[in-house]
Parts: C-alpha cells; structure tokens; sequence
C-alpha cells in the first residue's frame, strides 16, 4: 500500500505548480486551467487523507468540490467570453480598466 | 517495489509531466489536451485509494465536461495562441515572488510531514460488527444437565449485558463493539456466576457471527463474513462428531442412476465452517448425511442407506436461496414436541457488505449526513446557470423587419385598376423617355 505521505507530497508538487500557472501565466484560460489543478491537487490530498482515516467524508468532500468546480468554470468562462466581446482579448495585463 | 508502488510512482510522474508541460505550452488547446491526461492520472490514484466511484466522476465530470467546455470556448474565442513569452511585460518582479511562494508552500508542507505534526500511523479503530446466533438446542425431554432447562442465557460482552433472554434460535441483530480482545461471557442470571467465557480477538472493521453451540459443553464459535459469492455451512449439530453435504441426484427414478456430487463439504466437524460453497442453479438437492454412509459410487446407493443416514434435505430449507448469493447456514439440533433431537438448518440472510467508496457507500452518505449540503450544492448550480445566461446575453438585439418596410412588387396591379376605374395610375409611375422627343431634340 502507498503511504498516505507520498499522495500528500505528490498534491503538494500539483498544488505548487498550479500556484505558479495562475501566477505567471497572462492567459485568462491558462490561469483558469491552472485553477482546476490546484482544486484537483486539494482533491487528492482530501482522498488520500479519507483512505488514511476510513472515512467517506474527505470523498464526499471531494465530490462537492467537482460540483463547484463545475460551476466555477461555467460562470468563469462566460465571464471570459463576454470579456473578450469587449476586449477582443484575453490577456489578463490589458484587462486594467477597473485601476484607480 | 510492489506492483502498486510502482504504478505510483509511473502515474504521478505522468500527472507532474502533464501539469508541467500544461502551465509551458504555447498553444492553449494543446494545454487542454495535456490537463486532461493529467485528470485521468488522478482518476487513476482515485482508483488507487479506494475511491472508485470518484474515479468515475472524475472522469466523466472533469476529464469529460468540465474540458469539453475549455476546448469549446478557446476554440470559440480563437485563443489558441498565448504568446508565453510575453507574460512578463507588466510585472516582471511577478515571477521570482510567484517561486518564492511556491517553495514556502512546499517547505511548510514538507516540515510538517517529517516532523510528525500530521498524525499519519495511527488508523482510528472502526467497530467489529458481531452478531450472535443460539445454536444450542432444548435438551431432550429424559435429559440430565446443569444448564438451564430452557437453555435461556444472560449474554455478555466485557462485561456489559446485551442481551437478558438469549433464547435457543435467536439471532441478534448487528452489533458494534470496538475491537480487540473482547471477553463473551453467559450467566444463568445478570448477577450470577459465568458460566461459559470466551475471549475473541476481533479485528478492526470484520464482521462475524458469533455462534452460541455445543450440548452440554456449550462454547462460542465465531464465523468471519465472506464476501465471496457461495454458501457457508456451519455445523452446530452436537449430537454427531461430523456430518457431510452431497448434492443427491436421480433418487426418484432408479438404483442405477441414484448418485451424491460432491459440493465440497465432506466432513465437516462439529463447531466448524466450510469455505463459501458455490450453490447451484438448476434445481439443487443438497442433504446432509453421516460421514461414509452414502456410496459415492454412481449407482450404488441402495434405498436402506438413503433412510438410515441422511439426516435433512438441505435445500427444503433454502427456498429462496438464489445461484450467486451469499449466506450462511447453520446446522443446528432441535427439539421436536416428542421431546426427540432433530437437525435442522437456519439461513441467515447474508450481510450486505458495501466496499468502501463504493457508489452505494458514498450515496448512503449523502443523502443522509450531508442531505443539506447537496441540496445547496444543487441550488449553487442552478443560480450559476442563471448567472451564466445573464452574462453572455446580448441585450441590444435588433428589432425584426417590420411590415412597411417590404418592397412592393403590385405593377401588373396597377394596370387591373386602370381597366376597372378609367384613370390611369400608371400615368404617375417613372417611365422610359420616349423616342419622339429624342429625335425632337435632334
């Protein structure tokens, strides 16, 4: 049996990366995607800890965060999608309009 | 290395490839592509860790939907190209702080993994699940004993009473005690003095029957529930040393074709169990019968030996037995009203094991403790719905053509209300110059 650590670090090293592509990345699309890794890494680490303890909470967890994810990116790309009516872009340095 | 090891390792290299090359790629759709090999990674360590049903919607929902609607709207915007290297044209002090982060994140995780803050050894203790069946039958009616005369007994368990009229055929329901080693004890009366005691080492999560048998030396037998399919024959018959099931066929027609198949429970001791018995499905005749009575020679049964030693037709008792179920019969000896030890065979019905993740598991779970946060979770994606029309409608649409606005195309009209009124309303209508005053002006 794996340890549970190695799935830990192994969502920690999901998690970081998906950090750094909503960071770094200036695609709204790319960040958005790199959202979805970061929520897939918690993910893993809420199965992993719920084999450790033999409880379904931490994968009915699991299960309502997908449910949100879903909606987050139906809201979130129709957002997109009627910025970039407007825009004609996606890059999120031109989306400053809103600075004071 | 063990084979699961191995696949783990193989599986998250795959994720952390794929999650590198997405956040690297230039081309947005390529970086769809690889996010979602990096799902069916996950899907797979769901697989893994016993969490087959999040397996599933991982798949389904993320790696299927939730993409589709990415590849959908890069395609739609035509955003396939990124332009990666531009994306340090505002802040360029953005990516040193972006690292920085990242490896305070991994060093906080990392100390307190190896420094023991997440309490990772010590799995909690689930419950045992035991249930206990009396076995023990009425002693016969000339019978000598120091056990009760109706063989009903105070049942404890540590100590606790759980039972205060433990009569000869009951069976309790499913109990849960903490696991370990736990002391079964009978009194005669609450306060009196045990009179039979057993330890059980009951392992964590495993569920057993607890079966009380024996005649005048009566002890607790415990049986583990099988998962497999098949039947589980216990003998708590006391007045045999052992007995043995057959599957008995031809007996209706002659000597000749008059045989006992084996099942694979020949001789069977008192107080133990066979492995789960497959139990066919064209019209079994299980009996049981003495050990050695029976031929097993085809054809060579004689009818003596059928009524000396067959003691019970098994399957009169397992009506609604069914190919492919579990379940667990006990042989057991009971008191007719004569007075006279009969065997008899129970059937209990099989405890429905639900793996853990499994879909029954993970929806028994919802729709009792977390029924209210699936209803909201519901209503979260309805209003998301509605927000999602409300953003991408259009409000400044155009109003349709109206009626006026058509061309009118009547000319050979105009000439039928010429004919019918006298005044030529063609007289108004644009015409050609004519030729006369062309050549008027030459």
């Amino acid at each position: 049996m794996v340890q549970t650590e190695a799935y830990v670090i192994l969502s920690m090293v999901l998690f970081a990366m998906g950090t750094l592509g909503v960071l770094l990345r200036r695609n709204a699309i790319i960040v958005f995607m790199s959202v979805e890794l970061m929520l897939n890494a918690a993910n893993l680490a809420l199965v992993a800890f719920s084999r450790q303890w033999q409880g379904v909470d931490g994968q009915l967890f699991t299960f309502f965060v997908m449910t949100v994810a879903a909606a987050e990116v139906a809201v979130g790309l129709a957002l997109i999608v009627a910025i970039f009516r407007t825009k004609q872009s996606i890059n999120i340095d031109e989306l400053h309009s809103m600075e004071g | 290395m063990t084979l699961e090891v191995f696949l783990f390792m193989i599986v998250g290299a795959v994720t952390i490839i794929t999650a590198a090359l997405m956040l690297m790629s230039d081309n947005a759709v390529h970086s769809a592509l690889f996010l979602i090999v990096n799902f069916l990674g996950v899907a797979f360590l769901y697989l893994m860790l016993e969490a087959p049903f999040l397996a599933m919607v991982q798949i389904a929902v993320y790696a299927g939907a939730i993409m589709v609607l990415f590849l959908f709207v890069i395609m739609l915007l035509g955003a396939e190209k990124t332009g990666a290297g531009s994306h340090l044209r505002r802040f360029r002090w953005m990516a040193p702080v972006a690292i920085g982060l990242a490896l305070v994140f991994m060093w906080a995780v990392g100390s307190a993994l190896t420094s023991g803050q997440i309490d990772m050894q010590t799995p909690p203790a689930t419950a045992a699940q035991v249930r206990f069946v009396h076995a023990v039958a009425l002693p016969a009616a000339d019978a000598e004993s120091s056990l009760p005369a109706d063989r009903v007994f105070v049942l404890l368990v540590n100590g606790d009473v759980v039972d205060e009229s433990f009569a000869y055929g009951e069976a309790s329901d499913m109990l849960d005690i903490a696991p370990g080693t736990t002391t079964l004890s009978l009194r005669e009366t609450a306060d009196g003095a045990d009179l039979v005691t057993t330890t059980l080492e009951l392992a964590g999560n495993s569920i057993q029957t607890v079966v009380l048998a024996g005649d005048e030396a009566i002890s607790f037998y415990a049986v583990p529930q099988s998962d497999s399919a098949g039947l589980t024959v216990f003998n708590a018959y006391a007045p045999l040393p052992s007995i043995s099931l057959g599957d008995l066929k031809g007996e209706l027609f002659t000597d000749q074709a008059r045989r006992v198949l084996p099942v694979g429970a020949d001789d069977v001791p008192f107080g133990t169990y066979t492995e789960p018995l497959a139990y066919p499905a064209d019209f079994p005749n299980w009996v049981a019968y003495i050990p050695g009575g029976l031929n097993p020679e085809p054809g060579k049964i004689t009818a003596q030996e059928l009524q000396q030693n067959i003691l019970l037709r098994v399957s009169e008792f397992l009506p609604e037995m069914r190919y492919g179920e579990n379940g667990l019969v006990i042989f057991s000896a009971d008191r007719t009203s004569d007075g006279d030890i009969r065997p008899i065979a129970t059937r209990f019905e099989p405890v429905f094991v639900e793996g853990f993740g499994s879909p029954v598991r993970v929806g028994q779970t919802l729709f009792t403790d977390y029924l209210l946060p699936f209803q909201m979770v519901a209503l979260l994606l309805l209003s998301s719905m509605v927000g999602v029309i409300v953003i991408t409608y259009r409000g400044d649409h155009t109003p349709k053509p109206s009626r006026e606005t058509r061309r009118k195309v009547a000319r050979p009209l105009t000439s039928v209300i010429t004919s019918q009124t006298g005044t030529d309303l063609a007289d108004n209508a644009p015409q050609l110059p004519e030729r006369a005053e062309t050549s008027a002006g030459d």
